[in-house]
């Protein structure tokens, strides 16, 4: 592993749990160091929920029942990928917006560059 | 009209700078609760002063209250200790504590030498109970109102400033 000092040790006898562990921990959002995942905070609190996370893959729970083990305790932040709702919309559909804008100025802009051009094909003439 | 085009840019691009300049100073890092208005979580916990005594939610009593997780190792706890006296002295609200991932013996000289501000405290040396109530730091302060149900959840000392913009309106 990369540093050895820091690294806890989360033991699974099955393969496919180790790598579910390992991918889970990625995607969740550390709450108190805000912008890394569990994987990559020591954190007392990150700390904790990876071992809590270790303890309901142990047991079997999927990662939809780990995901709503976190978020009834910890709210839709610490998902990296926030679900959709009233809060979120403007983060989901934004962009789409944004988009539109562009083109519509995008399409404005040849629309009226287009006459002028014409405009200046007939006066080199 | 052509130049109100040329310029649009321009006016998303000043808008995007005072939109980011703004923020900057703000270190707003209190995550929202997902408890408000709901139950303080179920637990079965010893009592702080008395590893015999097992506490569970039956026990919290006399709202409103406050639950504060405190720890010996956390210097800001130290920083909101007098406050938390000051309420206490004045008879203002019941407080109970969370003493939160500590050692029992230092926990308990630490009130014998400060003062002890809380109706008693909750022993939860395994952060269980506060992993139900999504806690991720101490201090925090949580106000149960009259009803039992989670009114406000402040992350970091509770100074009287906070306590006067956060927690007295839930109090009249």
């Amino acid at each position: 592993m990369i540093d050895g000092a820091t690294q806890e040790i989360y033991p699974f006898d099955d393969q496919q749990k180790e790598m579910r562990f390992n991918s889970l921990i990625q995607d969740y959002r550390c709450p108190k160091c805000q912008s890394s995942n569990l994987a990559g905070s020591n954190a007392p609190i990150a700390k904790d929920l990876k071992l809590e996370i270790y303890k309901l893959i142990k047991k079997n729970k999927s990662d939809q029942e780990i995901t709503n083990f976190l978020t009834q305790r910890y709210g839709d932040f610490i998902l990296y990928k926030p679900p959709f709702n009233s809060l979120t919309y403007i983060l989901w559909v934004g962009p789409f917006i944004l988009l539109c804008f562009i083109l519509l100025f995008v399409g404005w802009f040849v629309a009226s560059k287009k006459p002028s051009t014409s405009e200046k094909f007939l006066d080199s003439e | 009209m052509r130049r109100l085009i040329h310029a649009t840019p321009l006016i998303i691009f000043g808008l995007l700078v005072l939109v980011l300049f703004s923020s900057l100073d703000n270190k707003n890092d209190q995550l929202e609760s997902v408890l408000i208005d709901k139950n303080f979580p179920n637990f079965s916990l010893t009592k702080l002063e008395n590893e015999d005594y097992t506490i569970t939610r039956k026990d919290l009593t006399d709202f409103p209250a406050l639950v504060n997780v405190w720890a010996t190792w956390c210097i800001t706890c130290r920083v909101e200790h007098p406050f938390l006296m000051s309420l206490k002295e004045k008879s203002v609200i019941n407080i109970y504590g969370l003493n939160y991932k500590d050692s029992r013996v230092k926990a308990v000289e630490l009130l014998k030498r400060d003062g002890n501000p809380f109706v008693y405290s909750i022993f939860d040396k395994k952060g269980s109970l506060s992993m139900d109530l999504g806690v991720y730091g101490a201090p925090e302060t949580f106000l149960i109102d009259s009803a039992g149900l989670i009114k406000v959840r402040h992350v970091g000392a509770l100074t009287p400033d906070v306590w006067e913009k956060k927690f007295i309106k839930y109090l009249k």
